[in-house]
């Protein structure tokens, strides 16, 4: 998730890289090679009959790691989404204008849809692992479009409701707030972005 | 009475941001404190490890074995009182004496609305 600055501005740049991005397609090839090293390995030193255990399990990994590669890579040409609001912080029951550009190939878009989501995230231990619980108390679709022209760019007014809690983070438990991005793609990695909203206690 | 009570003017215990809440500390030990605490802070409960935040304390120093003394705290604009489905948070004063194991608390709730805010779960 990335936070907006008091301008109430987020560039796509600040999103996942593309550097990011293809590391990670770097990062499924590589243990994709690895794996085939392996089974390879494992055919001449131990002889068939063990080789072909490890084979048949190959094909499934190497399946997933080449998948989740052209995945990362493909994401890579997907159009990108820059959000701002009208202020860098809104206050319960307050008022706020969204603007939205997406850059890329946006005409390959087949629905664009905006979210406001307040989540609580309660975080605890059990023996040596940390979790982390997440449960979404609130959700209101700001904007909905399959328009290209929209997509491209468009603004939309909303205001947040009185009677819910304001942002809140401490170590363990926090409430967040954010707006979501999704832009579906037919046969493409779909666009899901989503920015931190810092929303205040009601106005004095 | 109690070894330790915290009485609040008019029962109240129902605050909005940044309103004042007013009461009273009484005390009847066995022995001389060397002094009491009386702490205004939140804590959350629930399914996450718990977070507490204190926000302000007051010290009564060398108080006697009995008494009472009047306080006042100013409450901030947040955090609200909230329950949700995984986290609700706490708002309470709590005395305590030193030397000694005695404490008493006393919850409150701070809230534009009056009652803690209920989060519920989006389907």
């Amino acid at each position: 998730m990335v936070g907006m600055d008091s301008r109430g501005r987020v560039d796509g740049d600040k999103a996942p890289s593309v550097a990011g991005r293809l590391g990670l397609s770097l990062f499924f090839l590589f243990f994709f090679a690895l794996g085939s090293l392996f089974e390879l390995f494992i055919v001449r030193e131990f002889g068939r009959a063990v080789g072909q255990r490890a084979w048949r399990k190959v094909p499934v990994i190497g399946v997933v790691l080449i998948g989740g590669a052209v995945y990362q890579f493909l994401a890579i040409f997907t159009p990108r989404p820059t959000l701002e609001l009208s202020c860098g912080t809104i206050s319960l029951g307050g008022a706020a204008e969204l603007r939205w550009r997406v850059t890329g190939r946006t005409s390959r878009m087949d629905e664009f849809t905006v979210t406001l989501r307040g989540v609580e995230e309660a975080k605890y231990r059990k023996g040596t692992s940390t979790y982390t619980d997440r449960n979404t108390f609130y959700e209101m679709e700001l904007y909905r479009t399959s328009d290209a022209t929209e997509i491209a760019s468009g603004q939309v007014g909303f205001v947040l409701p009185q009677d819910t809690m304001h942002s809140f983070e401490a170590e363990n438990n926090r409430i967040l707030w954010s707006l979501d991005v999704h832009g579906r793609i037919r046969h493409w990695p779909d666009v899901k972005e989503s920015f931190k909203v810092t929303v205040t206690p009601t106005a004095a | 009475m109690d070894k330790l009570n915290i009485a609040l003017n008019e029962d109240k215990t129902a605050f909005a941001p940044r309103e004042t809440i007013h009461g009273t500390v009484q005390w009847n030990l066995t022995t001389n404190p060397r002094h009491l605490e009386l702490s205004l802070f939140w804590y959350t409960a629930g399914k996450g490890t718990r977070d507490v935040g204190i926000v302000q304390t007051l010290r009564f120093d060398e108080p006697g074995a009995y008494g009472s003394k009047d306080f006042s705290f100013t409450l901030p604009d947040s955090p609200y009182s909230f329950s949700g489905k995984l986290i609700s948070l706490i708002w309470a004063l709590e005395l305590t004496n030193s030397p000694g194991s005695e404490t008493i608390r006393r919850e409150i709730t701070l809230s534009p609305t009056g009652q803690e805010i209920v989060l519920g779960t989006h389907p």
